[in-house]
């Protein structure tokens, strides 16, 4: 394979990694948009609370959103946060499809060196589409806090109802992927 | 060989997709709806998801709404999601805290890259189905003119090999200097490798009012009074107003169906000449024509197209005559005035091999009796793109002062090695493909008085493309040498199959603008 072609696959890769959204969720934890229809876990949520004196970080599964607080199941236990105090939030609802719009970008782009020089359009054209899909694909699967507040989360919460009043919040486990 | 690459680069191509069809990138619509909105739920939700306020839901396919009630088929899971109960189910919608609907969609990301798999693929068959079209140029040349940054010359186009290296003149007509630096950009924008001896630019002083013009036999003489013609005829009717300045209008011709060596001819009238010696100056450049033929015969001379070339190292002047045989055939754009017995007789030709750039040249005339003058241009048809046609009062020759590059540049930096092989006589500056260089000239005081020109002599090695090995004849490149009329008349079908498209094909391929 052509060195420029090589470059190219390889730019198009690094270029999605640096574009696309993270998150911190364990391996296998999320599921892939269609697992997420039957699926009645909710979302990773990522928090982070405090002021200048110092900061919080709490991370795992939202479980439940209400008008002043919110609830995760972290690999500790239940944390119940009061949403006056976060500071900066993330939830991922499932996993991107970002890996294959990788895969795809990279394999587009090598593909290109069918095109002549031609491919001085196309591969660049592949690597900028891609760049731009992957950012796009992977924060679809992240839900703005800005954007659509603290009710919008609830959405992809294990008990979007609101947390159930006669359950023990020790009895609740994490979802083992 | 010959199928091995061309099925490879289908496969990745094919691939590609199969990948945008098949490959899940997908979105979710996820949507909560309260029971007293039960009869809005999202129908096209293949699961549908009934939260209860104990932290129970029931998870159901092949959900419908019966009544008040919902009804489905599923799992009752309980607040850790372990399975409670399993089977049909009719749930009171009253009795429910939230439903949800998913709905997976096709991503916007999905169908970009869809839409990129298409391009790539739609590119690539236009490049297999017509290779001869794809890519080509040799060292081009871009100066500034009055309205940015234009190619204003292509070098030694015709010198494809070492043994064919040549000196080739291009006048830089639209160049307007922006000071005493001038800056040439040097390109190679081909599947080429480009060895380029020198690239001097040569500046000539204007007469007053006038330009400096290279005759074919490379006198630069100065010239004034420049008019365009007062009709301009061709078989096709009129050309008048293509001819009349160098604005990018050009004056061409489809090449014949049964012989591309055929000529036409083209009819200028000038109402009135100026008094003296005139020159008939004629700006112009190639169509594809040759380029097609090239690599029609590399394509023919395959895998021993490397082997050919070298023996051009070796061979005797007579060997080289004939490989020049094609272009001979082809001719150049004669120029032709009329004779005391009524006949037309020749008085010169101009033509410069290659497709890029316009290249400028004037034809002295013979004196004549009266102010009209009548030129007659003889032409292979199809062939020549003229882009200007003026008589001028010709002068005598004029003093050139020849400017190596002072300074040279690759990607904003100074290199002194490529400096030093352009100065240095004995060495060669080789680009390949994607290289730039800027070359910068120092010009006398007052650039604006000073006509420049370009002098360039190397030669360029094609790279063979996969696609034209799968065509290797060795006894059609053979014809191409013995017979190269015969070989115009074999190939004007093919050529014409690919005529209409090769322009835009070609010109679409490059990554700089004209």
């Amino acid at each position: 394979m052509p060195r420029a072609e090589r470059w190219a696959g390889s730019l198009a890769l690094l270029g999605l990694a640096a574009a696309c959204a993270t998150n911190s969720a364990p391996p296998g934890f999320l599921p892939t948009p269609a697992q997420a229809e039957t699926s009645a876990y909710g979302g990773w949520i990522e928090l982070r609370t405090g002021n200048e004196d110092g900061s919080r970080r709490v991370e795992g599964e939202l479980l439940a959103v209400s008008t002043d607080s919110v609830w995760i199941l972290t690999e500790q236990g239940v944390v119940a946060l009061a949403t006056a105090a976060v500071r900066e939030g993330k939830l991922t609802a499932y996993r991107s499809g970002t890996g294959a719009v990788a895969s795809w970008t990279a394999l587009g782009t090598l593909s290109t060196i069918s095109n002549g020089w031609f491919l001085v359009f196309t591969a660049p054209a592949w690597i900028i589409t891609g760049v731009i899909a992957g950012h796009s694909e992977s924060y679809a699967a992240q839900p703005s806090l800005d954007r659509f507040g603290w009710a919008g989360l609830a959405v992809f919460a294990r008990f979007p109802p609101g947390l159930p009043r006669d359950v023990p919040l020790q009895s609740l486990r994490p979802r083992r992927p | 060989m010959s199928s091995g690459p061309r099925f490879g680069v289908w496969t990745v191509t094919l691939a590609t997709a199969v990948l945008a069809a098949s490959c899940a990138i997908n979105r979710l619509d996820r949507r909560l709806v309260p029971p007293s909105e039960a009869a809005t739920l999202d129908g096209t939700s293949p699961y549908l998801k009934a939260h209860l306020r104990d932290g129970h839901v029931y998870v159901l396919s092949g959900w419908r709404r019966d009544g008040g009630a919902i009804v489905g088929r599923g799992q009752l899971l309980d607040p850790n999601r372990a399975l409670v109960a399993e089977g049909e189910f009719r749930l009171p919608a009253d009795s429910v805290a939230l439903f949800e609907t998913n709905v997976v969609r096709p991503s916007g990301a999905r169908i970009a890259l869809t839409l990129m798999a298409g391009v790539t693929a739609a590119v690539a068959t236009i490049c297999l189905t017509n290779p001869k079209a794809c890519f080509g140029s040799c060292p081009t040349f871009y100066a500034a003119d009055s309205a940015g940054e234009a190619l204003q010359a292509e070098g030694f186009s015709a010198s494809i090999a070492p043994a064919l290296e040549a000196t080739d003149v291009d006048m830089l007509y639209r160049a307007r200097p922006r000071g005493r630096d001038f800056v040439l950009r040097l390109t190679n924008e081909a599947l080429e490798t480009h060895v380029i001896r020198y690239a001097d630019v040569l500046v000539a002083r204007r007469p007053p009012g006038g330009r400096v013009f290279v005759t074919p036999d490379g006198q630069f003489r100065g010239a004034w009074g420049l008019r365009a013609p007062s009709r301009c005829r061709a078989e096709a009717g009129d050309c008048r107003d293509a001819v009349l300045a160098f604005d990018g209008r050009e004056r061409s011709s489809p090449a014949d169906s049964t012989d591309l060596a055929a000529r036409e001819l083209v009819e200028l009238e000038f109402d009135s000449a100026p008094p003296g010696p005139v020159g008939l100056a004629i700006g112009a450049r190639q169509s594809l024509l040759t380029t097609f033929l090239m690599y029609q015969g590399l394509a023919y001379l395959g895998r021993e197209a490397g082997r050919w070339l070298a023996a051009l190292e070796t061979a005797g002047p007579a060997v080289r005559e004939r490989a020049a045989g094609l272009g001979r055939h082809l001719g150049g754009i004669e120029v032709l005035v009329p004779d005391a017995a009524g006949g037309w007789v020749s008085v010169g030709v101009v033509g410069e091999t290659g497709p890029l750039a316009v290249d400028t040249k004037i034809v002295p005339l013979p004196p004549s009796v009266g102010g009209a003058r009548r030129v007659r241009l003889r032409l292979t048809r199809g062939l020549w793109r003229l882009e200007y046609a003026a008589l001028a009062a010709l002068g005598d020759t004029v003093p050139v002062l020849r400017l190596r590059p002072h300074r040279t540049l690759r990607a904003g930096r100074a290199d002194p090695a490529a400096l030093a092989a352009l100065r240095d006589s004995a060495g060669a500056l080789t680009t390949l493909p994607g290289d730039e260089y800027r070359l910068v000239y120092r010009l006398p005081k007052d650039p604006g008085a000073y006509e420049l020109f370009l002098e360039a002599r190397g030669y360029y090695i094609e790279w063979m493309r996969r696609e034209w090995v799968a065509e290797e004849n060795p006894a059609l490149a053979l014809r191409m040498f013995t017979d190269p009329a015969g070989t115009l008349r074999a190939l004007a079908p093919a050529y014409k199959r690919l005529e209409p498209e090769m322009e835009r094909v070609f010109w679409g391929s490059r990554y700089a603008a004209r």
